[in-house]
């Protein structure tokens, strides 16, 4: 009896162990497969642009896919292989794909997304973004600590268009902590910070992952292997902060 | 008359050049079996003239490869400084050794503009003859020179060590102590010690601070201990900074004073160099008044 009682115990064990491994065979994606994702951004918003992250990258740095432009319907389509993802539409007012997503362009929230075999949908609302975290509020205006300086090219000459990134880690590798505004036709810009410490600073042309050949950049330094630490006091605006941009050759 | 002809002839001459559309692929193609002809017509089209198309030229010429040097080193001396910066950097990518001298005579002419590029270009293709005109840049008296020598000599590292300390031994003005200091500090030779040591009295002592630390050679440590009692806040921070890697329990007391420093980032170095140097958790006082431990800035 003890021994039947002993069997059905074991019995029991092995037919859950089963049921368990069951549930994650079927649950495991195909990455061998494509499978395609459809759907619609609503209000219908044409022009916005789906981005797909593998869950576990940075959801502000490079995409692992993104989507052409929805249709004017809101439609868009991609192919993908098997997986977990996190998708988040966005669409910019400066027509660009790349860069900080501000006050007044559309995004969605981050939507985790199992893409599985067989046809996925997904619908998904981008309302106008109200507010931003990176620019500052109207408070952090008036506390004057910051920087200022000029944008120069290698003949000397201001440059416009280009941006100031500014870092707390001297890596500089990460997102960038602020970004300022393009720079106007003298060069000049000045940044407010929310508060002082040390910083890192480059100023470039276009966003996006490591400067490319014959883009414009330049790092706040002396030649060294690090940056220059730039330190800020509270309620300072350190002046002469001056970035001359050379091509990436 | 012959002078109104001339003139003509001139004007008709700058409208065919105007007008006529240039081939850039077949022009390629033909750069790409060797066609000295068209190389020189590429090397021609970087300058001031093609401000459209001089980018795609380059990225062209890069992609061809060093068969265009040749052409590329007519162009070095050019009087146009956009294709002498062209040129120059496409020659540093290639690493073109022929282009040394060149480049060096280009990078001691204070006449020319961009001269930047040659400090770069020379750091990119490297050599013992690279390193003599790289030194001399340091005291150059354009700031961008400077920076891009000091840049290639630390990637040379060790080839540059005994001239920037023969460099040193001798007097120099400030600008360019401070950037053959700092470049020594890259470069991160022991030998630098006896060198940097004396300079802890000269106008760059700040940088040279930085450059002990990054040398990482405990004989420096008295002489930081020394200087954090300095007037000049940014040596304070620079010597709190270079002794956390080095410093010890030791010299743990004498650092303790800076966490109550008048400066705030002297204080929050401090805090993170006496963790690295005691292995406990330290705070200092933000600029809120508030104790809190800095934050890891190397991640």
């Amino acid at each position: 009896m003890k021994r039947f009682g002993q069997g059905v115990v074991l019995l029991l064990l092995l037919a859950s162990l089963g049921a368990c491994s069951d549930q994650s065979a079927s649950d495991r994606p195909d990455e061998n497969k494509l499978v395609q994702v459809q759907g619609q951004v609503v209000a219908p918003l044409e022009k916005a642009v789906l981005s797909i992250y593998k869950q576990g990258m940075d959801l502000y740095g490079p995409v692992f896919a993104m989507a052409d432009e929805t249709d004017r319907e809101g439609r868009f389509q991609i192919s993908l292989p098997a997986g977990d993802y996190v998708a988040v539409v966005r669409k910019r007012v400066n027509g660009l794909n790349v860069g900080p997503v501000v006050a007044g362009d559309n995004r969605s929230e981050f939507i985790p997304l199992k893409v599985r075999d067989g046809m996925t949908a997904l619908n998904l609302t981008a309302p106008v973004k109200v507010g931003d975290n990176r620019r500052l509020s109207p408070q952090d205006a008036a506390s004057l600590t910051g920087f200022k300086g000029q944008i120069t090219d290698a003949d000397g000459r201001p440059v416009e268009g280009v941006r100031i990134q500014v870092y707390d880690h001297v890596q500089m590798s990460e997102r960038p902590k602020y970004v300022s505004e393009k720079t106007g036709p003298d060069g000049r810009f000045q940044m407010l910070l929310p508060a002082g410490g040390t910083y890192y600073i480059c100023a470039r042309d276009n966003f996006g992952g490591p400067p490319k050949l014959g883009d414009l950049y330049g790092r706040y330094d002396q030649g060294t292997i690090e940056p220059s630490a730039l330190v800020i006091r509270k309620d300072h605006i350190v002046e002469g902060v001056n970035i001359r941009v050379n091509k990436i050759w | 008359m012959v002078r109104l002809l001339l003139v003509f002839l001139l004007l008709l001459a700058g409208c065919q050049q105007t007008t006529e559309p240039v081939a850039l692929d077949e022009l390629a193609a033909k750069a790409r079996a060797g066609n000295s002809q068209a190389l020189e017509q590429l090397v021609a089209m970087l300058g001031e003239g093609g401000e459209r198309t001089n980018d795609r030229v380059y990225a062209l010429l890069l992609e061809i490869g060093d068969v265009a040097v040749p052409a590329l080193l007519s162009a070095v001396s050019s009087n146009d400084r956009i294709q002498r910066e062209f040129a120059i950097a496409a020659l540093g990518n290639f690493k073109a050794k022929t282009a040394v001298a060149p480049i060096g005579v280009v990078l001691e002419n204070p006449q020319l503009g961009r001269r930047y590029v040659a400090a770069w270009a020379l750091g990119e293709i490297g050599g013992s003859a690279a390193v003599p005109p790289l030194v001399r840049a340091l005291a150059d008296s354009d700031e961008e020179v400077r920076k891009f020598a000091t840049r290639s000599l630390i990637r040379l590292n060790r080839q540059a060590l005994p001239p920037l300390l023969e460099f040193l031994r001798q007097p120099q003005s400030p600008v360019a102590t401070t950037a053959a200091v700092r470049a020594l500090g890259d470069i991160a030779d022991p030998a630098a010690l006896e060198v940097l040591l004396p300079l802890l009295k000269s106008p760059a002592r700040a940088e040279v601070v930085t450059a002990l630390g990054k040398l990482k050679d405990p004989r420096s440590v008295e002489a930081l201990v020394a200087v954090l009692r300095d007037p000049d806040w940014q040596v304070r921070m620079n010597a709190a900074t270079a002794l956390g890697p080095i410093g010890t329990e030791q010299q743990a007391p004498a650092l303790e004073k800076l966490l109550e420093d008048d400066v705030n980032v002297v204080r929050e170095w401090a805090a993170r160099s006496l963790e690295m140097m005691t292995g406990r958790r330290y705070t200092y006082r933000n600029e809120a008044g508030e104790n809190v431990q800095p934050y890891n800035i190397y991640h």
